[in-house]
């Protein structure tokens, strides 16, 4: 019955589903409240009368593109702040406005590519929680995403010393070396060294972490 | 055609301090010295620069006082050697000092020929001092251009 009622409602209201974030949201919610994934197959009746198999391919495609063109920078770790941004500019101003949570769904129909994982690193202290989206196949190891959450809570710039590592973590300066080793490493990281004239400790930096700057 | 030098529009990784940093990891520094080499040929092309010799660079483009950075001595070298091996330059003398080919041969040719035409000058002798900073050539795109 809820199922009938649904598709009836999804064909009348197609235009709004597909203009309207809230609206999306909230369809996605009875949807899942009934155990049914409109995204399951383009041929669904729900994707096809909404058009939402369209929306959200295209949306994955614009997703796709967005994680190509940064990874020669970030190594294939993206902020989904930093995505959702990329992905609109892509769109222009003239189509249906998309929000997080849509990115998340057209990421969740990228799994066949490989990759295209969602990262919720720990938040420590008062930086925020942050979701990252991983597109390239290799999994961050658990010594990297730590280093990358203790980046992320000493710098707003995203970047950490050795000595500041092991103060952070309580690790001792060996296992702290080979975590910031292994970032640069994965690609997932680079490494700022100024000249010994300059006086400055090396710091390793995550372009994920540092927003806006990179991305634009 | 008239042309001048245009203000030039930095990169957004041109005020991050790693870019600065030539990279341990070969695929990353592969990559920074790919993102270098489109900078300086842009930059080049903007300021309408042929020849770049690390013995006096533009202080501009290896170096960010904001930050402050500047790239190394080797890392400057090491962006040369790269531009060259793409076909971005010649060695006027390695590893110091690149002819920076930020327009292709053809393209000067036609400017040139251009250049030749508007002045009416087919058939004239010309020297190659007068070709690339005679009156006729001032203010057009082949003013200025090394022999």
């Amino acid at each position: 019955e809820f199922r009938t009622r649904l598709s009836e409602v999804a064909a009348r209201r197609r235009q709004d589903v597909t203009r309207d974030p809230t609206l999306r949201a909230h369809f996605h919610q009875m949807c899942a409240a009934l155990g049914v994934d409109p995204l399951a197959s383009t041929k669904g009746a729900f994707a096809a009368a909404l058009g939402l198999g369209d929306f959200y391919y295209e949306l994955g495609v614009q997703v796709v593109e967005a994680c190509m063109a940064t990874t020669p920078i970030n190594g294939g770790v993206i902020d989904l702040r930093d995505l959702l941004r990329l992905v609109c500019r892509r769109r222009g101003s003239a189509v249906a406005p998309v929000d997080e949570d849509d990115v998340l769904r057209a990421i969740g129909t990228l799994k066949a590519l490989g990759g295209y994982e969602i990262l919720r690193p720990e938040a420590g202290g008062r930086e925020r929680g942050r979701t990252l989206v991983r597109s390239v196949p290799r999994a961050l190891d658990s010594a990297v995403t730590a280093a990358l959450e203790a980046a992320a809570a000493a710098s707003p710039e995203g970047c950490i010393s050795r000595a500041e590592l092991c103060a952070a973590k309580g690790w001792p300066e060996a296992r702290a070396a080979a975590a910031l080793g292994e970032a640069l490493e994965q690609g997932v990281a680079w490494l700022d060294a100024p000249s010994p004239e300059e006086g400055l400790e090396a710091r390793v930096y995550f372009p994920c972490l540092s927003g806006e700057l990179l991305t634009g | 055609a008239i042309l001048h030098a245009q203000p030039f529009s930095f990169p957004s990784h041109f005020h991050w301090a790693p870019f600065f940093t030539l990279q341990p990891v070969a695929a990353t520094r592969a990559r920074q010295l790919g993102l270098w080499c489109e900078l300086v040929t842009a930059y080049c092309a903007a300021s309408r620069l042929f020849v770049l010799d690390l013995d006096e660079p533009p202080e501009a483009l290896f170096a960010n006082t904001e930050l402050p950075r500047r790239m190394s001595r080797d890392a400057q070298e090491a962006v040369l050697d790269a531009l060259a091996g793409q076909g971005g330059g010649e060695w006027l003398e390695k590893p110091r000092k690149l002819l920076v080919t930020w327009r292709s041969a053809e393209d000067w040719a036609d400017a040139l020929e251009e250049v030749v035409r508007d002045n009416a000058l087919q058939g004239a002798v010309l020297t190659l001092e007068e070709l690339s900073s005679g009156s006729e050539v001032a203010g057009t795109e082949v003013e200025g251009l090394p022999a």
